[in-house]
């Protein structure tokens, strides 16, 4: 406690005429139980009303605030400065496209990702409001659940390297909405669409592996088995041809 | 000249209800376009971790549930406020919804027959779940319900309906235009044309045409600046509405608080904590709550427990910090184990978001705006009052089926019942009407919109947005809060008119028209500060207490006189809103027992005939469109009496 | 919510094997799954071939038989051909995926080191997965990528080396003996092989860490049960330290620097055999 905390925040508004990408200081004393959300929105309220950065749910569910904190890609809603040292670097996340300051357009990516990978159920099926619902095992809702809790912060991909070199590369978020898809017995995509829509280089094998991902994600989601999951299956379904 | 873009329906908002009104439009062949303030999937129905109340009856302990069941509920749980027939569609449609959902992806949680143990109020009992319904829908338990009737995914069921209703949305190919406010409604003669748009990536101003406009931008918590609501539910959707001058916004005064929301960020921990045995302490590390509720202490419902800590604060005990004043929740005897299995959320929320062990240290606690009862008026169809082609569903409308107490489980339900049912009269309105792509009337309203931006700019000295914001909240949360009493009120009501005339003088310093925080807060002051009024006005007019609205002076509920539902107006911009008041609608279920609160009950002067031969004639004088189907018409009479 | 199928024509949901979608997504498979297993083939090889030269631990002698043994079977003669196509298959197919542009590397590079804090805070549970330490798989990869290039070229000269020896051999030379091995290493060519060895144990040790988790991770079997980070890290790290300790020892004996540490030893076994 009692600390002055220096942000060193990443400043650039192409909106502006002759606007250039500078780094601006500011001093704020630490008060007690501060985060990264609490503490941006005092400096704009006090010092830099310009001051751009994206926060919604404020509670980690939203996903909006995902940003480079001392150079890490995380959620600024939960991250105490307390955790942090004296001077708090903050970066807009790399790979998106910028929209001012700290704020990047993580929804287009999202929506043609979701566009790309056919995020939906594929059924024939129609619904019949009349009808009970079709029985499912709990384990397999769960199953399902363990991977729908991304929240699509982008911190994935702000954190791979893979996607800033090849941007057509679905990136962890992408292969996990994949898996997702894959162990739901709703959909019913067969073994070979599947395999045209992941087996590529812009999916499962693009990656190389660096890992970052998992050790980025905010959601603590298991990616790395479920890209595993989807190589093994991938070759089961090669191999059964 | 400003864009025009034209579409057939235009759904401002993408959260649950936006989306599933959308879909209902597109799939019907209709053009869509979704206007949002964030990318959808960011959209405060994420946040909502509960679950959805829908009558399957498939848990054990719902065994024998049905609509009718969880219509009783609903409408004692509104303290009779509610509209009797909407929440007779709500509870008849909410089972077909949650099935709907979970053909299109929700994975639901699942009923695992056999024996299992649950806790109830804090007890380990066992429940034998029945084999037979294995894999159906299961249903947790929640407050103010007869049975267990809450579907849910784990901690994340607004997550992952959401997530399931943005790959429909993206499956019917619907346009979303994300980072896009509607500023201002273009309307003319009592038809709604469309609204203006403003850009928040690069500051456009434009225009948008449609045949039918949806208004589904959710609640209006942020005015109080401490909520548990998203930081962009601001009202900007009932100001919408409001600015028109002849939609009304009705009962703005019936605001839902939690008691538990942690200091400074304001996220809710579970009402579990008190459950389990949670202490609440002040500022001397004193147990206060035995002093007021002697018998039920911190187990007292929801409400009783927020007015006593409310009351003890402004008593001056609470504790000071940097963030407003907050009192202490122990959970340190419940040791570590049951912290980090039983209360493992809490425990999270609090490690992760304020740096806070519970195992050995008090959480900070207030009480907090949590849910917003009252918005846009709309009939039964969704349809605004007064104003055709306008629609409005979600937490933005006062559809109104929360009345004055809105249960836990019911407004997610919401969203996409309503988003089912409101959505078809919207499509069957929008294939009707036709295209009035008035250039002229979109060009003079963008223009209005972009003078007052320039005069945000070109104010010398004015007032400070973010400075006046935060008066308008501290004025709310000092006296229009829980704990409501007529000095407190009149003194806010003055103050926020105040305010509400300041806000012309408001001074934007950053000038730059795109992407600009500053200017964004400033568009939407005069609509917070107009909205406070009327929740302050509203607060004070109602000499009564009512579910959430409880006013100390007046403890009782007042059934003779205030059996309504408040509708405000603001047809002069210079002058005061205008209150009237409607019949909350046609009653079967006659007023009784609420179950809960204190203070007496005065009964209805009238029978229920004579307040029911009323209901049509007044709520039309007060602008209702006729619905589809006449008043009254889906509300099966004394169907109640089978179950009680 | 019937959803309007003309927007999916019937090209797209019909597959079928011959058709591009499917041949490519074949190739991807087919180019992962080579250069994975050569790594692994190559990693494998590599640790036999390193136990082998350790002989020279136990002295000449055994080292020499072994030599010979191999020699004679045309073992090695074999090896030596499948293991350089094996090698420059390896090479084209794992360098698919390097960046072609320096300014693409050096961002990898950047991100790395920003990225290397990325470790997760109070809530770690000590049984929990990697993210105890710090991130360094990204690095790691840039390091990979530099081992591999100083592998392609030192490795080139030593099977060119090796190779003419084999060769030799078959023609009646005298194929590889310790002298001649220790008289190669003292010569100064201990330098290219101080840094092959590192180059080839640290590239081996990753890479297998590396295709572990890709392929592994998450998975029961049996003896180690579920296949996590954290456990093949362990392995891998363990496996890099006890070959890179064997390397140097061995070369120290073929350069001369110590006497072979176990000959004694192996006088003794050999001894009570005879």
């Amino acid at each position: 406690m009692g600390r002055t905390l220096t942000f060193k925040i990443f400043r650039y508004n192409p909106n502006k005429d002759n606007d250039s990408p500078q780094v601006e200081s500011y001093q704020m004393e630490e008060t007690q139980r501060l985060n990264v959300f609490t503490a941006l929105n005092t400096l704009r309220e006090t010092q830099a009303s310009d001051l751009m950065f994206d926060f919604v749910c404020r509670a980690g569910i939203c996903g909006s605030c995902g940003m480079m904190i001392n150079g890490r890609p995380t959620l600024a809603c939960r991250t105490l400065t307390s955790d942090l040292p004296e001077t708090i670097e903050l970066y807009p996340l790399p790979f998106f496209k910028l929209l001012g300051d700290l704020s990047v357009d993580t929804g287009i990516w999202f929506r043609e990702m979701a566009e790309k990978v056919e995020s939906w159920i594929h059924t024939q099926e129609e619904f019949d409001p009349q009808a009970t619902e079709e029985r499912m095992d709990n384990d397999i809702a769960n199953k399902i659940y363990e991977a729908e809790r991304c929240i699509e912060c982008g911190c994935c991909l702000a954190g791979c390297a893979t996607v800033q070199v090849y941007p057509d590369f679905l990136g962890a978020a992408g292969l996990n909405r994949i898996g997702r898809l894959m162990n739901d017995p709703r959909d019913q995509r067969g073994d070979q669409e599947w395999f045209e829509l992941v087996s590529t280089e812009s999916g499962v094998f693009g990656c190389i592996g660096m890992m970052a991902c998992d050790d980025v994600c905010p959601k603590d989601l298991p990616l790395l088995e479920v890209f595993s999951y989807i190589r093994r299956k991938l070759s089961k379904i090669e191999l059964s041809k | 000249m400003s864009k025009i873009i034209t579409t057939d329906v235009l759904v401002i908002g993408a959260g649950l209800a936006g989306e599933r009104a959308a879909i209902a439009s597109a799939s019907k062949g209709l053009n869509v376009i979704i206007l949002s303030l964030v990318p959808p999937r960011r959209s405060h129905s994420s946040a909502a971790q509960g679950g959805m109340q829908a009558s399957l009856g498939n848990s054990a302990k719902g065994k024998g549930d049905n609509p009718t069941i969880h219509w009783l509920d609903t409408v004692k749980g509104s303290d009779w406020g509610a509209d009797q027939e909407v929440v007779r569609i709500f509870a008849d449609n909410a089972p077909i919804a949650m099935r709907e959902m979970a053909h299109y992806g929700v994975p639901w949680n699942r009923v695992e027959g056999g024996p299992r143990d649950v806790y109830i109020k804090g007890k380990k009992t066992t429940i034998v779940e029945d084999d037979e319904k294995e894999g159906l829908i299961t249903a947790r338990d929640f407050g103010g319900t007869a049975k267990w009737r809450t579907c849910y995914t784990a901690d994340g069921t607004g997550h992952t309906v959401l997530y399931t209703m943005d790959n429909l949305v993206v499956q019917h190919g619907i346009t979303v235009h994300d980072r896009m406010e509607a500023i201002r409604l273009i309307h003319h003669d009592g038809k709604c044309l469309g609204a203006v748009v403003r850009s928040l990536r690069d500051g456009e101003i434009m225009a948008y045409m449609s045949k039918s406009t949806v208004i589904a931008t959710g609640g209006y918590g942020r005015i109080y600046g401490e909520s548990t609501n998203a930081i962009i539910n601001e009202g900007s959707g009932s100001w919408l509405a409001l600015q028109t001058g002849v939609v009304p916004l009705a009962n703005m005064e019936a605001v839902q608080f939690h008691p538990t929301g942690i200091v400074p960020t304001d996220i809710l921990v579970t009402e579990g904590c008190r459950g389990d045995g949670g202490l609440l302490l002040d500022v001397d590390e004193y147990r206060f709550m035995p002093d007021y509720e002697p018998e039920k202490q911190e187990l007292a419902s929801r409400d009783v427990v927020s007015r006593r800590m409310k009351e003890h604060m402004l008593k001056g005990k609470g504790v000071q910090s940097p963030y407003g004043e907050h009192l202490w929740l122990d959970l340190r005897h419940l040791g570590e184990e049951h912290l980090k299995t039983k209360l493992r959320e809490v425990y999270d929320i609090c490690m992760h978001f304020i740096g806070v062990n519970p195992i050995k240290e008090f959480i900070p606690v207030r009480p907090t705006q949590h849910y917003s009862m009252g918005g846009i008026r709309v009939n039964k169809d969704g349809h605004a009052y007064n104003m055709e082609g306008l629609f409005a569903l979600g937490e933005v409308s006062c559809w109104d089926l929360h009345g004055f107490n809105r249960l836990g489980g019911n407004s997610l339900a919401e969203t996409v019942v309503a988003g089912m049912v409101v959505g078809e009269k919207i499509a069957k309105y929008a294939s009707k009407a036709s295209l009035v792509a008035d250039v002229g009337l979109a060009e003079e309203f963008t223009k209005t919109e972009k003078d007052k931006i320039a005069r945000l700019f070109n104010n010398r000295n004015g007032e400070n947005v973010y400075k006046l914001r935060n008066e308008i909240a501290s004025l709310l949360t000092t006296h229009v809060h829980i704990f409501r009493f007529g000095e407190g009120l009149e003194k806010a009501v003055d103050c926020l008119k105040n305010i509400v005339k300041r806000t012309e003088n408001v001074q934007v310093k950053t000038k730059v028209l795109g992407m600009n925080p500053e200017l964004s807060s400033a568009l939407r002051l005069e609509g917070m500060a107009k909205q406070a009024l009327l929740i302050a006005e509203g607060a004070l007019r109602r000499t009564e207490s009512r579910g959430a609205h409880s006013r100390e002076d007046y403890p009782d509920r007042d059934d003779a006189n205030w059996l309504s539902r408040t509708l405000a107006r603001w047809p002069d911009p210079k002058e005061d809103p205008i209150f009237t008041y409607e019949p909350v609608g046609v009653l079967d279920l006659p007023p009784g027992d609420r179950g809960y609160g204190g203070g007496q009950q005065i009964s209805i002067k009238e029978t229920i005939e004579e307040y029911n031969a009323n209901v049509d004639i007044v709520q039309k004088a007060e602008g209702r469109l006729d619905p589809s189907e006449p008043t009254g018409s889906r509300l099966p009479k004394e169907r109640w009496k089978e179950v009680q | 919510m019937p959803i309007n199928t003309e927007l999916y024509p019937e090209e797209e949901t019909h597959h079928n094997q011959a058709s591009d979608a499917y041949q490519k997504a074949k190739k991807a498979l087919r180019d992962e799954r080579i250069s994975g297993f050569t790594g692994v083939f190559l990693a494998l090889f590599m640790w036999g071939h390193m136990l082998f030269v350790s002989s020279i631990l136990t002295g000449e002698q055994t080292f020499n038989f072994i030599a010979d043994l191999f020699e004679h079977t045309w073992l090695a003669q074999i090896t030596i051909i499948l293991i350089t196509i094996v090698f420059f298959v390896h090479f084209v197919t794992a360098s698919r995926k390097i960046p072609r542009g320096l300014r693409d590397r050096k961002k990898i590079i950047k991100l790395g080191k920003s990225i290397k804090g990325s470790k997760n805070r109070w809530n770690q549970e000590i049984t929990s997965d990697i993210r105890l330490r710090n991130h360094s798989e990204t690095i790691l990869w840039i390091w990979q990528v530099r081992s591999g290039m100083a592998i392609l070229i030192l490795g080139s000269i030593h099977l060119f080396i090796v190779g003419t020896d084999i060769l030799q051999r078959s023609l009646g030379g005298a194929g590889i003996t310790a002298l001649e091995s220790t008289g190669r290493v003292g010569s100064g060519l201990w330098l290219l092989y101080v840094a092959l060895l590192i180059c080839v144990e640290f590239h081996a040790g990753v890479g297998l860490y590396r295709f572990a988790v890709k392929w592994w991770i998450g998975k029961q079997l049996p003896l180690v049960g579920k296949v996590t980070r954290r456990k093949t890290h362990l392995v891998e790290q363990f496996i890099l330290i006890f070959f890179i300790i064997i390397g140097i020892v061995t070369l120290a004996v073929l350069a001369g620097l110590i006497d072979p540490p176990l000959e004694s030893l192996m006088a003794d076994v050999l001894g009570n055999s005879i």
